[in-house]
């Protein structure tokens, strides 16, 4: 089946600084693909690149077979945006962006949108740029429940979100997703967001994508190790352990193997270490040990 | 969809409108009161001989308005547009993008244009009154050019405001500059004549300079 | 898109071709000082008064035998100029060379006319105040009506901005009597109060006939005036000098210039040699024995003296501008373009095309922008490359704003 997102070979530079050179990555239709980097690493690039916003110098984005720069009318309505910032035509007051939106999607669902609306303590007439940014965020989601889109894009999220909203945005958002099949493109800075929601993560470090895996079976198989090493650093030049940090002769390691695995492969080397534990990890955590904490 | 768009641009616009029409009327009003107060004063005998012979212009007032309607009407159309780049959304929408452009940018032209000739249209009908259909003519070639410079600063704050990058922002607002300053190169009256005939091929030729900008916004220009 | 873009180059190039030249001008520009001069009667020879820039004074001098003179010395040569100087001194002749000159006549016969480009070239409210010519009074009157001369001659009343149609008809009857061919094509008088008496309007019909329309008592009178076979006229002016010798100066598609005399209408012709109303100013400065007729052109100034007997030009001086002025930015702009000059008040795009060495700056242009582009690691274009060819630095600076 065709992949609802599909970014061949993309390649990207601001002046001379490359931001990355052939990104390749799909997304399954009815999957929920996560996109997880440090500041600066593309996320926002790679959502312009989507949007079409933004000519990548090379590559290209497919989204349902279509380049992303030059959608036609009938995929822009398959597709729904919630750009960073959850900005909307803020000069409107709920009731008439509702009417305004509902004109260019046949599908419309309103109630979809006034389920959301009946829980913020707002007068129908009021204006979207006199709310609070949680007021806001649940407008923006309203809008793109309501225009039930086959894929969403959804730009940062949680950004100036206190936790009970995020809370709602992600537990609505997800319930949505997953009784509807629907296909979902999401970045956000708080990762912990994104363990509740995300089917798949796609982690990016500066220059290329570390990982790309569904988020159960990294969380399974990627784990912490922390024991006592003779020579931590030679640990580095093992390509199966990610970060090697040691403090105070206790050395930590992130690694995709298994505990039995990681002991023959220093073995092999003629490491000794000494009291080995093993650590489960939060995505958060997980995410750390890709990427380090610098 | 249409209907939708143009009631995004009537959101936008209302407050402006109505203060372009009530100056409109403002003004009229103003000069009407003021030809009269000269009427009176002076007599026609004298103020039609100070129109012909010294070459008075009764109108001079209206000279900027025009001008100011069509920055105004831009600024209110366009800038809510680029702030947090909600160009996005209405890019997004499911219209092709000339499309949504010509729209945005057509309300606000039709609007003015309809606007600006009831205008002229009011004072043509005030003047045939107290002044022969020479005076009139003579009116129109002299107010015609500053109707067309509110009519090309309209569209060019468009393009303007939708370009990502400030170097070539700042150069269309030279640009701009540079075009309507060939609408006010003289106020004498009727000297423009048939060259005002030239600036209306300038208002439609700038016409589709803001889908360059949505371009360069398209393909992700920065600064 | 890049049509577009072009556009937008084009527009911008065009700018910069009109914007250019009117910065280098308001940055440059200086009087050109027009330099006094007078035909003096006395001394037979062209006077002029010069300032000395090094010792910031004035010097009067003849400029046929370079003689200086003290401020009274050129009073006395040049009596009919500083004749109430003289007078006022006791120190006017009663003859010049053998000719009488009284104050009555100085003073009757000596007129000022100017005429410029923009006299011809204006716009105009086509309605005219025709004042009674035998009023009886002693100031002129607003007559409370204008006339428009379309298709027909109309009077129109102010007041309530209607046609006086009895007015109307009596005038119109008068013009179909004289054989008139509506539509008129100049219409010229003098309409102000400020003048001693009222002559009217001459007008030329359709076929080039010249008549003279005045108001006596409410009534209308009109008469042809019989011009030189094949002379189309293309301006009027009329005078109403206060010794009522003449009518009006009129300028035809020759450049030629005619005097409408009083005596019978007559029309002679006055000798001004390289006088193009579309291009130079003219300034006639008339005493009762010679005129002072001054052609002001973009070169710079002659003044030709003219017998008033005779009506033949007796002598002549020419004063060169420095023509420095084209210089600088016919070399650097390939096209300079204008919208307003001294020759009309219309406005009116006009282009100027620069020199030879234009295409050198051109060349300079186009290699600047291939090295910026080259620098940039920019791929090159063929049509902006050519547009920088073809317009230099105008082109250029759009260009290398717009090409990323």
């Amino acid at each position: 089946m065709q992949p609802i997102v599909e970014c061949k070979d993309l390649t990207h530079y601001y002046g001379n600084r490359c931001i990355y050179e052939n990104l390749n990555f799909t997304i399954p239709k009815g999957r929920i693909l996560g996109l997880l980097g440090k500041n600066g690493t593309g996320k926002t690039t790679t959502i312009n690149i989507l949007n079409g916003y933004l000519k990548p110098r090379s590559g290209e984005c497919l989204m349902f077979g279509e380049k992303s720069g030059n959608l036609s009318p009938a995929t822009k309505q398959k597709v729904g945006l919630l750009i960073e910032g959850h900005v909307q035509y803020a000069f409107m007051n709920i009731s008439e962006i509702e009417r305004f939106y509902s004109a260019f999607y046949p599908n419309w669902r309103k109630e979809a949108y006034y389920e959301l609306m009946d829980l913020l303590k707002i007068a129908p007439k009021q204006k979207i740029s006199r709310m609070s940014c949680g007021q806001r965020s649940q407008v923006a989601l309203g809008l793109i429940l309501a225009q039930d889109p086959e894929l969403l894009i959804l730009d940062d999220f949680s950004m100036g979100l206190d936790p009970g909203y995020r809370m709602l945005f992600v537990d609505y958002l997800s319930e949505y997703a997953k009784s509807r099949g629907k296909t979902v493109f999401v970045t956000s800075h708080i990762i912990q967001d994104m363990e509740r929601l995300i089917d798949d993560c796609l982690i990016m470090d500066y220059g290329s994508i570390v990982l790309q895996k569904p988020v159960d079976e990294l969380l399974t198989n990627f784990q912490r190790y922390r024991f006592k090493c003779d020579k931590p650093e030679v640990l580095k030049d093992f390509k199966e352990m990610k970060n090697p940090v040691t403090i105070n002769g206790n050395t930590e390691v992130y690694s995709l193997c298994s505990g039995p695995e990681l002991q023959a492969l220093m073995k092999q080397q003629g490491l000794s270490i000494d009291g080995l534990k093993e650590e489960r990890l939060s995505l958060e955590e997980a995410f750390i040990g890709l990427t380090g904490k610098y | 969809m249409n209907r939708a768009l143009l009631f995004k641009e009537y959101k936008k616009t209302k407050w402006f409108i109505l203060g372009i029409i009530l100056a409109g009327i403002a003004l009229h009003t103003y000069t009407f009161l003021k030809l009269g107060r000269s009427f009176r004063f002076a007599g026609m005998e004298h103020l039609w001989d100070v129109i012909i012979n010294r070459d008075q212009f009764m109108f001079r007032d209206l000279k900027y308005f025009p001008l100011a309607a069509g920055v105004c009407l831009g600024v209110a159309q366009f800038v809510p547009e680029v702030i947090q780049k909600r160009i996005k959304l209405t890019l997004h929408l499911p219209l092709s993008e000339r499309k949504t452009i010509m729209l945005m940018v057509g309300y606000g032209q039709l609007l003015l244009l309809g606007f600006f000739l009831l205008h002229i249209l009011c004072a043509v009908v005030f003047s045939s009154f107290h002044f022969p259909y020479e005076f009139i003519l003579s009116f129109l070639q002299t107010v015609a050019p500053w109707y067309m410079a509110g009519l090309l600063a309209h569209s060019m704050i468009a393009m303007i405001c939708i370009e990502p990058t400030w170097k070539v922002r700042v150069f269309n607002i030279l640009v701009m500059i540079g075009t309507i300053k060939m609408c006010y190169i003289t106020d004498f009256p009727g000297a423009y004549g048939i060259v005002s005939c030239l600036l209306a091929i300038v208002v439609l030729y700038v016409l589709p300079f803001t889908f360059y900008s949505v371009y360069r916004f398209k393909i992700g220009e920065q600064d | 898109m890049k049509t577009i873009k072009y556009f937008i180059i084009v527009l911008a190039t065009g700018l910069l071709a009109w914007m250019m030249p009117m910065m280098y001008h308001i940055i440059t520009d200086e009087a050109s000082g027009n330099i006094f001069t007078y035909y003096s009667s006395l001394e037979k020879s062209f006077c002029t008064i010069d300032f000395d820039e090094v010792n910031e004074r004035l010097i009067r001098k003849n400029m046929k035998t370079g003689k200086e003179y003290n401020e009274a010395e050129f009073d006395s040569i040049l009596p009919l100029f500083y004749y109430r100087q003289l007078l006022s001194d006791g120190r006017m002749p009663d003859t010049i060379h053998g000719v009488a000159v009284t104050t009555k006549d100085i003073n009757s016969k000596t007129f000022y006319f100017r005429v410029n480009p923009t006299d011809k070239n204006t716009p105009h409210i086509p309605l005219y105040t025709l004042f009674e010519s035998m009023s009886g009074r002693v100031n002129l009157e607003m007559p409370g009506d204008l006339f428009r001369i379309t298709n027909k001659i109309e009077f129109v009343d102010p007041e309530n901005n209607q046609v006086k149609t009895g007015k109307s008809a009596l005038f119109m009857r008068a013009f179909e009597k004289r054989n008139f061919h509506f539509p008129a094509k100049l219409v010229a008088g003098n309409p102000s109060t400020r003048k001693p008496y009222e002559e009217g309007y001459f007008i030329t019909d359709s076929e080039d006939q010249m008549f003279h329309l005045k108001m006596v008592n409410g009534k209308p009178f009109l008469r042809k005036v019989t011009i030189p076979e094949g002379v189309k006229p293309v301006h009027i002016a009329v005078m109403e000098p206060s010794d009522r010798s003449f009518y009006a100066f009129f300028f035809d598609e020759e450049h030629k210039m005619y005097q409408i005399q009083t005596d019978a209408y007559k029309v002679v012709a006055i000798p001004t040699p390289e006088f193009d109303l579309n291009r130079d100013k003219m300034m006639i400065m008339a005493n009762p024995l010679y005129w002072n007729i001054n052609v002001m052109s973009k070169k710079g100034k002659k003044a030709f003296a003219m017998d008033v007997h005779t009506r033949e030009i007796v002598d002549q001086v020419t004063i060169d501008h420095d023509t420095k002025e084209a210089g600088f930015f016919s070399d650097l702009f390939p096209v300079s373009l204008y919208f307003e000059s001294p020759y009309t008040r219309f406005v009116k795009p006009m282009m100027y095309f620069g020199g030879v060495t234009v295409l050198f700056f051109n060349l300079f242009f186009v290699l600047l922008f291939v090295g910026i582009m080259r620098y940039r690691k920019q791929p090159l274009s063929f049509i902006p490359l050519v547009w920088v060819a073809l317009t230099g630095v105008l082109g250029f600076i759009p260009c290398l704003v717009l090409s990323k």
